[in-house]
């Protein structure tokens, strides 16, 4: 959201209805419940998760995506893309979302053409944890290798980090 | 069709007219409605956290607890009958076919004394089971005693979000407080103009279940309250029309959600 004093505008973190402190090791509901289009993955699976700092990147990712595909002079256009994020229920909706993850991304409005330089880099840095999560977990599967060293799941193995995400973010637009 | 499918066909039916009522029929806590088969009456009770089917009742062979249970019904006052008595006068469906603004001209009273006349609805959660959060606009009609010093605030336009989180469920407006007193010193001072500003905030403990059956339940039922929070009227993120003006909104927000004073969020 925005908050607009004068001539100054602000971004405003809002609805933290659903905020836990950063401590908190638990699921804080027994119904797991947020924004469907921009809830993280392992967040829509049914199998209750810890919330970690990586779901927020993940997230805010998703809103970056959404805000720059569907809108264009503040309204949102006509038959806009990623609408399955807001219709499919929670299980078909990992899926659209593993898809994404791999795709090419939607078309960036006109007016938001140059965020291609966030959305990209950050797709890949999604692409990639996933990836190494997925190898790291069929190669836990097999006889050969039970000395693997843990995988970082907070990190999606050292891939999804605030550092990674704030350098894209710290990328000049026009 | 068997008799089965028939019966969860009929549930599934009566499921979705709860839906729509928890949905589009006013602030309301739960629904009670019932379904009538052959020469039976089952009561169903819809609130935000469960769905509870009576045994049928056979109104041929046993018309004196039927009576009973008709009488009981007419009784009840609107809070029973799931209407949250803090808006005024309750929607009564003057119009069932209006959807949308189901809020528009009604009045919302706050523990504090204000008075505010409710607006259009920004956002309405569909659902039966849920915090089925709507968020309207409003203004304020009249001071409270104790409404605090945010005169202006107050003055301008407001956002009302009422909302059925469970019970146990720590307060948005605690977790805004929190971070906004860890930001009130010099280097993170900051924040505070990327954090919302909450006007008010109550909780009213709204429950037609008996504590006994609630017991008995146990784990398999959330309680919930009827929490309400107002705050100053914000502009949508999608204002921002340049590619520069938004980047630099997502990162204000970015940095604001990584500042040791935030607490971790969901990012919605």
């Amino acid at each position: 959201m925005l908050r607009k004093e004068g001539d100054k505008i602000y971004g405003v973190l809002n609805d933290l209805d659903l905020a836990v402190d950063a401590d908190v090791k638990s699921a804080s509901s027994k119904q797991r419940t947020g924004t469907k289009p921009f809830m993280a993955i392992d967040l829509l699976r049914p199998d209750l998760l810890v919330h970690m700092y990586r779901h927020d990147l993940e997230s805010m990712f998703y809103v970056v995506v959404w805000i720059t595909s569907r809108f264009h002079n503040g309204e949102e256009i006509s038959d806009p893309p990623l609408q399955q994020w807001a219709d499919q229920g929670d299980a078909t909706l990992v899926d659209k979302k593993h898809s994404f993850v791999l795709s090419v991304p939607p078309r960036r409005t006109a007016q938001f053409e140059s965020f291609g330089r966030w959305v990209v880099p950050i797709q890949k840095m999604m692409r990639d944890g996933f990836s190494a999560r997925t190898e790291y977990i069929s190669e836990v599967g097999l006889a050969e290798s039970p000395h693997l060293h843990p995988f970082e799941h907070e990190t999606l193995g050292g891939f999804v980090t605030f550092d990674k995400f704030q350098a894209i973010l710290n990328t000049k637009l026009q | 069709m068997d008799g089965a499918a028939s019966a969860d066909l009929s549930m599934l039916q009566c499921a979705s007219y709860a839906l729509e009522m928890l949905s589009h029929g006013g602030l309301r806590s739960h629904v009670i409605s019932a379904l009538v088969t052959d020469d039976t009456i089952q009561l169903l009770y819809y609130d935000r956290s469960i769905i509870i089917v009576s045994r049928p009742v056979n109104f041929l062979e046993d018309p004196s607890r039927f009576i009973a249970m008709l009488h009981a019904i007419a009784n009840l006052t609107l809070p029973q009958v799931g209407y949250a008595d803090v808006v005024k006068p309750a929607p009564l469906l003057d119009n069932p076919r209006q959807t949308t603004d189901i809020f528009h001209g009604l009045e919302l009273r706050l523990s504090n004394g204000t008075r505010l006349l409710l607006g259009s609805t920004i956002f309405h959660q569909h659902g039966i089971i849920g915090r089925g959060t709507c968020v309207v606009r409003a203004r304020r009609v009249e001071k409270g005693k104790y409404s605090g010093t945010d005169d202006d605030a107050w003055d301008g336009p407001l956002i009302v979000k009422l909302s059925w989180p469970a019970k146990s469920r720590i307060s948005e407006n605690s977790i805004i407080e929190k971070a906004r007193n860890a930001a009130d010193h010099d280097e993170h001072r900051w924040v505070l103009k990327h954090l919302p500003k909450v006007l008010h905030a109550e909780d009213r403990h709204i429950n037609l279940l008996s504590q006994a059956l609630i017991d008995r339940m146990g784990n398999q039922y959330e309680e919930r309250v009827l929490r309400i929070m107002v705050q100053e009227e914000l502009s949508p993120i999608t204002e921002q029309t340049a590619a520069v003006d938004l980047a630099q909104s997502f990162r204000e927000i970015f940095k604001c959600m990584y500042s040791p004073s935030v607490p971790l969020c969901d990012g919605s």
